[in-house]
C-alpha cells in the first residue's frame, strides 16, 4: 500500500459521494421531465378547489321597468355534519336560536351521514345568522344565496311562473327564458391547506360570473293588477269557477293584462295545487259561442252573400233545417241583418253560414287566425280546436256560425277581435318584449316582425262591423259594458259547456264572455273576458256576468294610459231598439 | 503544550466557510418559509417555543462555532504517544454513556415515537438535544485519531482492522437500537474512513457479510421498516398509510416546476408534507425555488466535498488526511442519503439535511465537524502533491506523523 494508493481511495471514496449527488441531480430533472406535469396535477388536486361564483338570475320587469321577478339574497345555516364535535350540541343551539325543535334537526343531521354539505334552515334572518356564527361550533356556518322572489306576489303568477329551490326555471317564463335569465356562473380557484381551508386565490383564479339578462315584458302591472282585482271580483260576484282576462293592444299586439283567477302565489307555489299554474289564457280552448259571431258574419258582408239591412226570419225561435233544430235563446219573428248580432239570433248565423258554405266559412275561420297558434311566444300555447274541412258534417255549417263546433284560445279570440280594431290586420300578440342586459342594453328584441298581410275583411265591412258592434253595447237594457267618455264596441258571449262524453251540453254550465274594443273612432284597447260557471240562479248571460267586469277594466285602463275619450258628455247613443238584450 | 491558533486563510478553508454559511442561511430562511402556516407565526409563540427563532439562534451560535473550531488546531484531537490524557478519547467515552443514556426510559426522551433525545436544563426551556448528533463528531475525530495512531496495522486483521471495527460498531449498535438512518450512516462513513487508511478491501468484504446480516435483523426488529421499504416500491398504492410522505415529497418537488412557486409561495407545507421543517425541506426548497433551487442546493454540497477532497488531499498529517475525508464524507453521504429519500429514490428515512434542516444540535455539531474541516484546509499546504511527486513509493507514513503536533 503506497501513499499514491491511499490518495486514490480518498480520491474514489469522497468521489462516490459526488457520484451519488450527480446521480440525485438526475433524479430530480428526471422527476420533474418524466413525472412532473402529472404530479404537479396530482398536487394541484389535492391544494386547489374550484368554488362556484353563482350568477344572479336576471330579473323581470313590466312594461315600465318594475320588478315582477326578483332576486334578492337569503341567508341559510348549513352544517358539516363530518367535523361536528357533538351533533346534539349542535343541533340544540341552531334550534335555540331559530326557536325550532332540536328533536327534529339532530336525526336529520345524523342521517345526513358522510356528506359535507347539510343545510339545516333556508332563509333565517341576519340576527339570527350572527348568533350562530357567534356561537362558534366548528361544522356550523351560514351562507348566502341569490333567491328568487316575487315582490307582486300573485300578479300575473302563471304567465310569469316560478322557479325550483335550486334556481332553475320550471314554469312559465321564468321556464321559457331561463337559458337568458340564469346567466352563467363564475369560478373562483382557490388553494387550500391539508384542513381544505382556503388561504389564497389561485393565479388567474378569478372568473367572474356574468349575471342573467332581465326579460322585460308588454304586460303593465299597474293594468295587470286592475284587470285581476276585476276578474277576482267578478268571479266572486257571480259565485263562478274561475276566470280568464287578457287585454291587447290591437296595433302592436302587445299584451297589457293577461289574468287567470283563481291564481297562486309563486313565492309558496307548493302551497297550491298544479292546475293553478296553467296560464289558461294560452293553453285552454273553449267553445266561444256568440263571441265568434262577428267573424262569420264580416265574412258575409265581406262575401256580399247579405247587406246590412236585409231581413231574416228569425222562425219564432225555433227553426229544423236537415236533422238540426236550431233555437233561439227568446223568439224572434224578423231581424235585420244587423239586429241578429245585436240580439244574438242563433237561427239568424245559422242562416247567414248557410249562405257562405262551409268552404267560406272555413276559409275565413282560418284568416281569423282560428285553429293555429297565436304565436305569442310563450310556451304551451294550444292551437285551439278547427277540425278540417273535409271531416265537417251536416251540422256544422250552421254550427260554427254560433260558434260551436270550434275551440278557440282566448287569446286567440282576443288576437281575432283585435282585427275590427286595427284596420283589418291579423296581429301577433307578444308578452316578452326584449332580453336586456344589466346595463340596460337590449340583447334582443323579441317583438315579432311586423309583416304586412292582407286586410282580412275589406275596410266597409269593418266600419260596417264595428257600429254593430257598438250597437251590442249601446242598445243593452242593462248598457253593462257602456263607458260615460269613450265608445265600447263588443259582443257578448254565452257558451254552454260541452259534456265531457261529447254528447251535448251540460245543464246550467255556462261560460260567460265579453270580448270588447275602444274607443271605437280610433281603437287602442281589446279586451276578452271569460267566466266560468258562474251560478246560474244568480246570472249567466256573458252581458250580465262578464260585460261590466270588461268595463271596470277598461275604465281603469284608459284612464291610466290617459286615452282621450270620444263622446260628448250626455250624448244619446241609443238605437231604436232597446226591447231586450241576450245572447 | 502551547496552543497557536490557526489563523491564516487558505482558498480552500474560505470556500469551505463560505459554502457552510450559505447553507446555514438557507436553513434559516427555509425553515421559516417552510414554518410558515394558518396557525400561529413564529412571533406569536415564545421564542424558545418557536422553531424558527430558535433554529435562527442556533445557526448563528454554529456559525460562531464553525469559526472557533476553524482556528483551533485539530491536532490537539490526535493521540499523542506517551501520554494518558488523551481528549479524544474522552469525548469518545462521553459520547458513548449520552449514547447509552437516551436508551434509558425516563431518561431519554421519546419525540416521534423514538427516543433520541435528552433534555437539557430546565423543562421550560424545552431544551434538548440528540446524543446521536454527538457520535457524528465523536466517531469521526476518534476514528481519524485511531486510525493515524495504529497506521500500517490496520492492514492486519487480528490486531488492527477488528479492534477498530468493533469500536465502530460500538457507535453504530448504541445509535441503531433507535435511529436506524443515522446508523447506517455512521457505519458507512466508518468503513469509508478504515478504507481511506488503508485496509485490506477483502477484509472489509469478508467483515461486511455479518455487518449485512445485521443489518437485515435490524430491519425486520421494527415492522415500521419493513413497511419503509415494501412502500417505496410503489408509494402511490397506499397514499394515505405508508406511502404518505413519500407520495407528498414527490408531490411538493414536482409542483415547483424548474424556476419553482417563488420563495414562500410554496402551498404542500400547509399541512400536505410532514416534516416539511425538518427531514423533508430539501422538497419545500424544490417547490419554493425549483428544481433549479434544488440542484443549486446540491452543486453547494458538491462544493463542500470537492473542498473536502483538497482538504483531505492537502493534509500534512494522516490525522488530517482522515479527518477531513471523515468530515467531508459525514456530510456528502447524509446530504445525498437526505436527498435521495426525499426524492423517493431510497426508502424513507428519519435523516436531515445537513446545515440546512431545522434542528439545534444537528446544525451546531456539523458546523464543528467543518471547523474541523476548515482547520485542516488552512493548515494544508496552498499546492496540492502531484501524484509523481513526494515520497509516493515510500513505506505507510508512521504514527509520528499524525502526531507531529506535538513535536
Amino acid at each position: 500500500m503506497t501513499r499514491r494508493d491511499l490518495r486514490l481511495r480518498e480520491h474514489l471514496l469522497i468521489g462516490l459521494a459526488l457520484l451519488g449527488l450527480g446521480a440525485l441531480v438526475g433524479r430530480l430533472v428526471y422527476i420533474k421531465s418524466f413525472d412532473g406535469t402529472r404530479l404537479a396535477a396530482k398536487a394541484d388536486r389535492q391544494q386547489r378547489a374550484d368554488i362556484p361564483i353563482k350568477a344572479r338570475r336576471g330579473l323581470i320587469l313590466d312594461a315600465r321597468g318594475r320588478i315582477i321577478s326578483a332576486t334578492t339574497l337569503r341567508t341559510s345555516v348549513f352544517a358539516d355534519p363530518q367535523v361536528l364535535p357533538d351533533t346534539q350540541v349542535a343541533a340544540e343551539t341552531v334550534a335555540r336560536i331559530l326557536d325550532l325543535d332540536p328533536a327534529e334537526i339532530a336525526p336529520d343531521l345524523l342521517a345526513a351521514g358522510d356528506r359535507r354539505f347539510f343545510v339545516i334552515k333556508r332563509g333565517i334572518t341576519e340576527e339570527q345568522a350572527e348568533q350562530i356564527r357567534d356561537a362558534g361550533i366548528y361544522g356550523l356556518g351560514t351562507f348566502s344565496e341569490p333567491f328568487r322572489s316575487y315582490p307582486m306576489e300573485e300578479l300575473a303568477a302563471a304567465t310569469i311562473g316560478f322557479v325550483s329551490p335550486d334556481g332553475t326555471g320550471i314554469s312559465g317564463i321564468e321556464h321559457q327564458c331561463d337559458h337568458w335569465l340564469r346567466g352563467e356562473n363564475g369560478v373562483k380557484t382557490i388553494v387550500r391547506d391539508a384542513r381544505r381551508k382556503a388561504f389564497w386565490l389561485a393565479e388567474e383564479g378569478y372568473r367572474p360570473a356574468r349575471d342573467g339578462y332581465h326579460v322585460v315584458l308588454t304586460i303593465d302591472a299597474e293594468i295587470q293588477t286592475a284587470v285581476e282585482n276585476e276578474l277576482a271580483a267578478g268571479v266572486a260576484r257571480y259565485n263562478a269557477e274561475s276566470g280568464v282576462a287578457v287585454v291587447i293592444h290591437p296595433h302592436t299586439g302587445a299584451v297589457l293584462a293577461m289574468a287567470n283567477y283563481p291564481g297562486f302565489d309563486p313565492n309558496n307555489y307548493t302551497d297550491f295545487g298544479e292546475e293553478r299554474y296553467r296560464n289558461r289564457v294560452i293553453t285552454d280552448p273553449y267553445e266561444p259561442g256568440s263571441t265568434f259571431k262577428p267573424f262569420i258574419a264580416a265574412a258575409a258582408l265581406a262575401e256580399k252573400v247579405v247587406n246590412m239591412d236585409e231581413v231574416f226570419d228569425c222562425e219564432h225561435g225555433s227553426w229544423t233545417e236537415g236533422a238540426r233544430t236550431l233555437k233561439d235563446h227568446h223568439p224572434y219573428d224578423f231581424l235585420t241583418f244587423q239586429e241578429i248580432l245585436i240580439k244574438s239570433s242563433n237561427i239568424g248565423m245559422g242562416k247567414l253560414g248557410l249562405r257562405l258554405g262551409n268552404r267560406n266559412l272555413y276559409e275565413y275561420v282560418r284568416r281569423c287566425g282560428f285553429g293555429e297558434q297565436t304565436g305569442i311566444g310563450l310556451e304551451g300555447e294550444s292551437e285551439g280546436l278547427l277540425r278540417p274541412l273535409v271531416r265537417w258534417n251536416a251540422f256544422s255549417t250552421t254550427s260554427l256560425p254560433m260558434g260551436q263546433e270550434i275551440g278557440v284560445t282566448p287569446i286567440q279570440l282576443a288576437r281575432s277581435f283585435c282585427i275590427f280594431a286595427n284596420g283589418g290586420r291579423l296581429i301577433t300578440p307578444y308578452v316578452i318584449r326584449a332580453i336586456v342586459d344589466a346595463e340596460g342594453r337590449v340583447v334582443q328584441d323579441m317583438t315579432p316582425p311586423e309583416h304586412d298581410s292582407e286586410p282580412v275583411y275589406p275596410p266597409d265591412v269593418l266600419d260596417q262591423m264595428r257600429q254593430i258592434l257598438c250597437s251590442v253595447v249601446n242598445d243593452s237594457p242593462s248598457r253593462s259594458a257602456q263607458l260615460p267618455s269613450h265608445q265600447v264596441f263588443g259582443k257578448t258571449g254565452t257558451a254552454q259547456i260541452a259534456r265531457k262524453d261529447g254528447r251535448g251540453y251540460e245543464k246550467k254550465a255556462y261560460v260567460s264572455s265579453f270580448v270588447a274594443g275602444v274607443p271605437a273612432e280610433n281603437p287602442e284597447l281589446v279586451a276578452f273576458v271569460a267566466i266560468r260557471r258562474p251560478d246560474a240562479s244568480v246570472g249567466y248571460y256573458g252581458g250580465q256576468v262578464a260585460a261590466p267586469v270588461v268595463r271596470e277594466i277598461l275604465r281603469h285602463t284608459l284612464a291610466y294610459l290617459r286615452i282621450p275619450g270620444d263622446i260628448a258628455p250626455n250624448a244619446d247613443r241609443a238605437t231604436a231598439m232597446t226591447e231586450d238584450y241576450n245572447d | 503544550m502551547k496552543l497557536r491558533l490557526d489563523t491564516q486563510s487558505t482558498p480552500s478553508s474560505m470556500s469551505v466557510i463560505i459554502t457552510t454559511a450559505a447553507l446555514m442561511g438557507l436553513g434559516v430562511v427555509m425553515v421559516f418559509s417552510a414554518g410558515e402556516s394558518l396557525g400561529a407565526g413564529p412571533f406569536d409563540k415564545g421564542f424558545l417555543a418557536s422553531p424558527e427563532l430558535r433554529q435562527a439562534a442556533f445557526t448563528c451560535i454554529a456559525l460562531c462555532a464553525l469559526l472557533i473550531v476553524s482556528i483551533i488546531p485539530s491536532r490537539i484531537w490526535a493521540i499523542r504517544k506517551g501520554k494518558w490524557i488523551q481528549p479524544v478519547v474522552f469525548l469518545a467515552l462521553i459520547a458513548l454513556t449520552l449514547l447509552a443514556m437516551v436508551l434509558i426510559p425516563g431518561i431519554g426522551e421519546k419525540r416521534n415515537g423514538a427516543r433520541r433525545w435528552l433534555n437539557v436544563g430546565p423543562d421550560s426551556l424545552g431544551l434538548g438535544f440528540q446524543p446521536s448528533e454527538i457520535a457524528k463528531l465523536a466517531l469521526t475525530l476518534f476514528l481519524a485519531a485511531w486510525c493515524a495512531w495504529i497506521g500500517p496495522r490496520i492492514r492486519k486483521f487480528w490486531t488492527g482492522l477488528l479492534p477498530t471495527l468493533m469500536f465502530v460498531g460500538l457507535f453504530v449498535g448504541l445509535v441503531g437500537v433507535e435511529d436506524f438512518g443515522t446508523a447506517a450512516l455512521l457505519a458507512l462513513v466508518g468503513t469509508c474512513v478504515i478504507l481511506g487508511a488503508g485496509a485490506r478491501l477483502w477484509h472489509i468484504i469478508l467483515m461486511g457479510m455479518p455487518a449485512v446480516i445485521g443489518l437485515i435483523y435490524l430491519v425486520i426488529q421494527r415492522p415500521n421498516r419493513v413497511q419503509r421499504l415494501l412502500t417505496f416500491m410503489n408509494p402511490e398504492a397506499d397514499p394515505q398509510g405508508a406511502g404518505y410522505q413519500p407520495v407528498q415529497s414527490l408531490l411538493t418537488i414536482a409542483s415547483g416546476g424548474w424556476w419553482g412557486r417563488g420563495l414562500g409561495a410554496g402551498v404542500q407545507k400547509y399541512g400536505y408534507l410532514p416534516e416539511g421543517r425538518t427531514d423533508f425541506i430539501f422538497s419545500v426548497i424544490c417547490e419554493e425555488l425549483g428544481i433549479i433551487g434544488g440542484i443549486a442546493v446540491i452543486g453547494l454540497f458538491a462544493v463542500l466535498l470537492w473542498q473536502g477532497r483538497k482538504a483531505t488531499s492537502r493534509a500534512p498529517s494522516d490525522f488530517g488526511r482522515l479527518l477531513a475525508l471523515g468530515v467531508t464524507l459525514m456530510v456528502g453521504f447524509q446530504a445525498a442519503i437526505n436527498i435521495a429519500v426525499v426524492t423517493v429514490s431510497v426508502p424513507t428515512k428519519g435523516i436531515s439535511l445537513p446545515l440546512v434542516s431545522a434542528g439545534g444540535t444537528g446544525v451546531i455539531f456539523f458546523a464543528i465537524l467543518i471547523g474541523l474541516l476548515a482547520n485542516v484546509a488552512r493548515a494544508a499546504p496552498t499546492e496540492e502533491p502531484q501524484w509523481d511527486s513526494g515520497p509516493s513509493d515510500a513505506e505507510w507514513p508512521n504514527a509520528e506523523m499524525a502526531a507531529g503536533g506535538a513535536a
